[in-house]
């Protein structure tokens, strides 16, 4: 929406609409999505094309469609008196039994624009694209979800903008591969939580400025482990192996989670 | 090194944790975004995945990104 303001397209309304899979491959993606963009308001094809292509290079997009984050990866003990670097060196005896992480239940994700929430100043500019609410469905044993949240950007701030949402599903997506893949048996009594430190992603408007000319604006960010106590032997290098079969970070770093696209005029 | 990169060092070794995740009793994860500067926050997420035995509290983490392109 922000895009089209600032290219002056009469852009109306907009709905996102997103099937998730299962997907099978040599990598640890391990899920894709088809995504249908529903445009509303007196478009020229043009106009579409604008509007396709800064959904495909939108801040969050770039990270499911050309792998645009570059991501550190850090282990630390928190044990006191125990510095990490020998946490590390003591860890590397033995390695914890390595699990693959179970598959993404298929599901559907769908956005809806909420209009009256876009915010303009006292001059007319626009200052607040709004607030987006999305609904969340997915295959489950017991019952079918399904859940809604908001995200998007407004001066109140009541709700979490989507770079920082995506981040947020990075940290607990990694604690859930940690959870699946390494044995319970080799965490510290104590447990462990995930950190997300981004850096250097620039403002908003250079996001925006990005998605309009179609060029990749690379997101960086430090992710820590961080052990509650003494990790057992091996603990570390498994970690580090288990990191590897997260399927957002490798979304997030290679890409290629877009198995279709459809953008139609509503 | 570069300055360029020098100063890529110096953003990433002064990066501050602004996401915290953690798991939760019962396999799920509790995600907390701190806000940036200007912007109110803190926001709180919980994050499943599908079990036989007990409803999920939440969307697994994947989807929690989708909606995040959604928005």
């Amino acid at each position: 929406m922000g895009v089209a303001y600032r290219g002056q397209i009469p852009l109306q309304d907009i709905r996102v609409d997103f099937q998730v899979e299962a997907v099978t491959g040599p990598d640890a993606r391990g899920f894709g999505v088809r995504k249908t963009v529903t445009l509303h308001g007196p478009l020229s094809d043009t106009q579409q094309l604008r509007l396709r292509r800064a959904a495909e290079y939108c801040p969050v997009g770039q990270l499911f469609t050309k792998g645009a984050m570059a991501l550190e990866d850090q282990v630390t003990g928190s044990a006191e008196g125990t510095a990490p670097a020998a946490v590390a060196r003591m860890s590397r005896v033995l390695q914890p039994a390595l699990h693959t992480p179970k598959s993404l239940p298929a599901g559907a994700v769908h956005g809806r624009y909420l209009a009256e929430t876009k915010e303009y100043a006292d001059n007319g500019v626009l200052q607040h694209e709004g607030e987006v609410k999305v609904y969340l469905t997915c295959e489950n044993l017991t019952r079918t979800g399904p859940w809604t949240l908001l995200a998007g950007h407004s001066s109140e701030g009541w709700v979490p903008p989507p770079v920082p949402l995506a981040y947020a599903a990075l940290a607990a997506s990694t604690v859930t591969t940690l959870q699946q893949c390494v044995s319970p048996d080799a965490w510290p009594v104590a447990g462990f939580h995930v950190e997300m430190a981004p850096y250097g992603g620039g403002s908003r408007d250079q996001a925006q400025a990005s998605a309009a000319a179609g060029t990749i604006n690379t997101r960086r960010a430090v992710r820590r482990v961080v052990l509650h106590g003494a990790p057992s032997a091996g603990l570390v290098q498994g970690i580090e192996a288990a990191l590897q079969h997260d399927p957002l970070s490798t979304s997030f770093r290679a890409g290629g989670v877009l198995l279709g696209e459809h953008i139609v005029g509503g | 090194m570069s300055e360029a990169a020098m100063q890529g060092a110096a953003d990433r070794d002064s990066a501050l944790r602004s996401i915290i995740a953690r798991p939760i009793a019962g396999g799920a994860v509790h995600t907390i975004i701190g806000p940036e500067p200007g912007q109110r926050g803190p926001w709180s997420c919980i994050t499943d995945t599908p079990r036989p035995s007990q409803d999920m509290v939440g969307p697994p983490a994947a989807y929690l990104a989708v909606a995040a392109w959604a928005a």
